[in-house]
């Protein structure tokens, strides 16, 4: 149901509050829902996103490679879900035994997971298979539940469950030492105070960090002064025209068969390949996980004027072009484009914290500070140079990577700031987290965050995915307590 | 007599032996023809600049 006035609540105690009406604060509130738990929602936007809410967003950054900070996120019900791309895949074994959880735990709830997303044609034996001897490739899912104001805003309004309450501003928790028992909110100019068992703070990778920090400043008794938040802050970049080249397509094609990839599989990811270094690759070089998105020109898609890319290249090798340029005759050749998603390492000097000026309600703006790392460059040259190799090897094509590359100095990422991921991290040792595997901040009884800030580790896939798999393991952990 | 028959039996066996020992090569290279006879490609890479980008080629598109 929506909520118009709080006033109605003052003596009413929920057992789950959600602060945040985003991918993770929603598919919390509906796998609750399932087992009749009462859950109130917290949204500061109102139904449709509404442009001018910089003021609310703007904030400090050390880096010019890092985008204008109220431009990449979203105040309204559904939260950046209104821009997603609907890109879904998980992490890989490997990336996750840095997690304080298994494999087997993310994955629990999958299927619901898969429900609420939308996703159909999933192969599971086919998500992450050997494309060659260093580079893995990803089968990359796309959610038909892109927008989920469209797809659950009448679901939450006709649930007896769910209450929402839109246009209501958190401004910060309450509580005694080891228990928050109750938060405090504006609606409509008047400031509200509403009581519950259990909290969950899910309002973006940059906001959970931005209002936990206020929150410890305004009621220290209530965290613990060692807690690392706002630490480890990460983000993916996009790095577009990273490198071209051209393949001959029949020559990929019979290179699939030759693995014994059943049609439907391949055919399926074509025309774009994602890929990435293998565990054993990224181990041998000491890189990142980097991924390498090829978008293939076909005639189907874009005028791909390849005869005027091969042109330009003539005077490399005459002979060779000579041999590529006879084969386009046949329309067999097609230009490709590389994108690069590289991963960032957790780096305790990225942070977000509180700055001088404030919000409209009165809460401090974000300042950020980041640098990408020297690891990170090398693991993009290298990368590139694996898929250079296999080409070459194979006889597919050939591939031109852009010279600021291989010139550490000259190369700067241009970070696009969607994936904000980190902040309040998750893990065992409490000098060095904030969050434990259920998402419960340590020192604190029944205060939980959800979202991409709890994630360890950034890796190079979309996070949406895994963020919705947390939120419907934390409902599930929070359907276990004995006083709900 | 029975030297001569003996003799005649190690030779049938030995025959036999054979005869398994190319059925398995056979069967072997029926499963894999290629990898067994292919040739190992040599190449190596050449860096290349050229308008602003570098290009991976092979030793052989030089050649």
């Amino acid at each position: 149901m929506i909520l118009s006035d709080l006033s109605i609540l003052e003596n009413k105690t929920f057992p789950v509050i959600i602060i945040g009406s985003g991918p993770a604060g929603i598919s919390t509130a509906l796998e609750l829902d399932k087992y009749n738990i009462e859950s109130l929602i917290i949204e500061a936007g109102s139904r449709k996103y509404n442009e001018g809410q910089e003021s609310y967003f703007n904030g400090y950054l050390n880096n010019s490679e890092f985008p204008s900070l109220n431009s990449r996120r979203t105040r309204a019900f559904g939260g950046t879900s209104y821009r997603w791309g609907g890109y879904c895949n998980r992490f890989e074994k490997e990336e996750l035994e840095k997690w304080p959880l298994t494999h087997f735990e993310l994955h629990e709830y999958e299927n619901e997971c898969n429900k609420i997303l939308g996703l159909k044609n999933y192969h599971t034996d086919f998500y992450i298979r050997k494309f060659s001897n260093e580079l893995n490739q990803y089968h990359i899912r796309f959610a038909s539940n892109l927008k989920f104001e469209e797809h659950y805003y009448e679901k939450i309004k006709n649930s007896k469950n769910i209450s929402l309450s839109l246009q209501t501003m958190f401004m910060e928790f309450r509580g005694l030492k080891n228990n928050v028992t109750s938060i405090k909110c504006k609606k409509d100019r008047k400031i509200f105070e509403i009581k519950s068992k259990y909290f969950v703070l899910a309002c973006g990778g940059i906001e959970n960090s931005r209002l936990l920090l206020w929150s410890q400043k305004k009621n220290p008794n209530l965290f613990n002064k060692n807690l690392q938040i706002g630490k480890k802050y990460m983000d993916h970049s996009a790095r577009r025209g990273a490198a071209e080249g051209f393949l001959n397509y029949k020559k990929l094609i019979n290179y699939f068969e030759k693995l014994n990839i059943k049609r439907d599989y391949y055919i399926d990811c074509l025309p774009r390949l994602y890929l990435s270094p293998n565990a054993v690759f990224r181990e041998q070089k000491n890189i990142l996980n980097t991924g390498v998105y090829i978008r293939v020109q076909n005639s189907k898609h874009n005028n791909p004027n390849i005869n005027k890319f091969l042109r330009k290249a003539y005077c490399i090798s005459p002979n060779f072009f000579k041999t590529v340029l006879e084969e386009d005759k046949k329309n067999e050749i097609y230009k490709f484009k590389v994108r690069l998603h590289p991963e960032q390492e957790p780096d305790l000097n990225n942070t977000v914290r509180l700055s001088d000026k404030l919000d409209p309600i009165g809460i401090p703006l974000p300042k950020i500070s980041w640098r990408a790392s020297e690891q990170m460059k090398l693991s993009n040259k290298i990368s590139l140079i694996s898929l250079g190799n296999f080409l070459v090897q194979n006889d597919i094509g050939r591939l031109a990577i852009d010279e600021k590359i291989f010139d550490i100095n000259k190369f700067k990422f241009k970070f696009n700031g969607n994936h904000q991921i980190g902040g309040t991290c998750m893990g065992t040792d409490v000098n060095n987290s904030v969050v434990d595997k259920n998402l419960k901040v340590h020192f604190v009884n029944n205060l939980y965050i959800n979202g991409s800030s709890t994630f360890p580790t950034s890796g190079h896939n979309h996070p949406t995915y895994t963020i919705v798999l947390l939120s419907l393991r934390l409902a599930n952990h929070l359907k276990s307590k004995k006083d709900i | 007599m029975y030297k001569k028959k003996e003799i005649f039996n190690k030779d049938r066996r030995n025959l036999l032996k054979a005869s398994k020992f190319s059925i398995i090569l056979i069967s072997f290279l029926k499963l894999y023809p290629i990898k067994f006879f292919k040739e190992v490609k040599s190449y190596s890479l050449k860096f290349v600049k050229k308008n602003k980008k570098v290009w991976i080629m092979s030793q052989n598109d030089f050649k």
